[in-house]
């Protein structure tokens, strides 16, 4: 402490009124509420999902090494059907933050060299390569933490492969669902950074392309909420008031908890 | 070295908050702090065999934080919504009616942000930190990397730039109100 001045909000200091008014005012901000779980559950979901669509483009060749003996040795017919839907409706359900294709890259390329494979593993994913390898992942996004989002009753995707390859044949039908799964959410995902970055970069019509390509490829994908947000910051962006101000009063109104609705209050009528 | 997820998890809630807070502080807008607070714990997820235990954890994630805040406010798009005159008087021009009026909380925080978000990043860095979170002035050097005297003087600089946007707000008010 020695030698530091006085703080401004200190009661001996010289900041006026008008100075201690206003740095109170941000000294105690706080995140709103349900954003930790939400943001946990963004991460839990990324690091599955990125694991999962770098299993279903066959690039775990290598990533045995790390925890391999123990998951070879595991017996992984029933253990891999349960873990893999749960960790499916974890993706479709809490698929929050936007990663960009790098990231997501780097993500599966690292969860792939084992970074992740110390914690307790509970999902097991085939590889396209070798179907009878077992990858052992140590996130099994977990649904407790999933309670900031939505939750609609999760909606098994269905494979979109009706006729299966003959490789795939091999692999759980759940794991080959959950693959398919994390890959439509990624993709999603992607597609709404874009609209996004589009929208943040001035481009409002670019912005307005994208999600409305993302309303006809996911009309039902796990990011509609994001989605709605976007659309809504995009209505006020183009100046349309009245549109902004009624979507984002029915989205509070749909999702009370949610931490977008925080974020929304800012577009209710100011007087 | 790996975290595990337990650990990482520990990390996770331990530190949110002030991932949030610093990040809103280092001038990230209020819709875009939880992609970035998201950001962070995956930064520091893959990171964590860099950190290093001679520090505070808390210190190693005020510097990933500071990283992505600077990456954000880099970004064209960003740089738009930054203190331009325009917006400026925008975020001023709720200012007068408010103040008379004693004011939503609320209000006074986005103007206080505002004039934050004015301030050169390593003067609002110093700032944040000894003003807002209360860090002895030798942390805030050791977290910073920086030397006693510079922390002090970036403070005192980034003090008369906090009061002379404090008067011109009050000068805006003072002629509004006329």
């Amino acid at each position: 402490m020695s030698g530091d001045p006085e703080r401004l909000l200190s009661a001996s200091s010289d900041a006026d009124e008008l100075e201690r008014e206003l740095l109170a005012s941000v000294r105690h901000v706080h995140p709103p509420r349900g954003a930790q779980a939400h943001v946990w559950s963004g991460l839990a979901a990324q690091l599955a999902a990125a694991t999962l669509v770098t299993a279903a483009h066959g690039s775990l060749g290598v990533a045995t090494s790390g925890g391999g003996a123990s998951a070879a040795a595991a017996a992984p017919a029933a253990g891999s059907a349960v873990a893999s839907g749960a960790a499916a409706s974890g993706a479709t359900k809490t698929g929050f933050g936007v990663l960009s294709k790098a990231l997501v890259a780097k993500l599966g390329v690292a969860v792939a060299l084992g970074v992740a494979a110390a914690g307790a593993g509970t999902l097991w994913v085939a590889t396209h390569e070798s179907p009878q390898r077992l990858v052992r992942h140590a996130w099994p996004a977990p649904s407790a933490v999933v309670s900031g989002l939505e939750q609609r009753p999760s909606v098994t995707e269905p494979a979109l492969d009706g006729a299966p390859s003959p490789s795939s044949t091999k692999r759980p039908l759940a794991t080959r669902r959950a693959a398919a799964t994390a890959d439509r959410l990624a993709a999603e995902s992607q597609l709404l950074a874009e609209a996004r970055a589009q929208l943040r970069s001035g481009d409002v019509a670019a912005a307005r392309g994208s999600l409305k390509r993302l309303r006809t490829r996911f009309p039902k994908g796990g990011l509609r909420q994001e989605r709605e947000v976007l659309a809504i910051e995009v209505l006020s962006e183009r100046g349309n008031t009245r549109a902004t101000e009624q979507r984002a009063r029915a989205f509070i109104k749909a999702h009370p908890e949610s931490p977008h609705s925080q974020n929304l209050r800012r577009f209710l009528g100011r007087p | 070295m790996s975290i595990s997820e337990a650990q990482f998890r520990a990390l996770h809630d331990a530190h949110f908050d002030f991932v949030w807070r610093c990040l809103r502080r280092l001038g990230v807008r209020e819709p875009d702090v939880l992609d970035l607070t998201q950001k962070v714990f995956l930064t520091a997820y893959f990171k964590h065999g860099e950190f290093e235990r001679r520090s505070a954890i808390t210190t190693w994630l005020f510097g990933i934080c500071q990283r992505v805040a600077s990456d954000y406010r880099r970004s064209a798009p960003i740089r738009r919504e930054i203190a331009t005159d325009a917006a400026e008087l925008d975020a001023y021009a709720a200012a007068p009616d408010e103040l008379a009026a004693g004011v939503e909380a609320k209000q006074r925080a986005r103007l206080a942000q505002a004039i934050l978000e004015k301030l050169p990043e390593p003067q609002r860095a110093v700032f944040v930190l000894f003003e807002l979170e209360e860090m002895s002035g030798e942390e805030i050097a050791k977290l910073l990397d920086i030397s006693l005297g510079t922390m002090r003087s970036r403070l005192r600089l980034a003090r008369e730039a906090f009061r002379r946007e404090v008067r011109r707000l009050s000068a805006i008010t003072a002629k509004e109100a006329v």
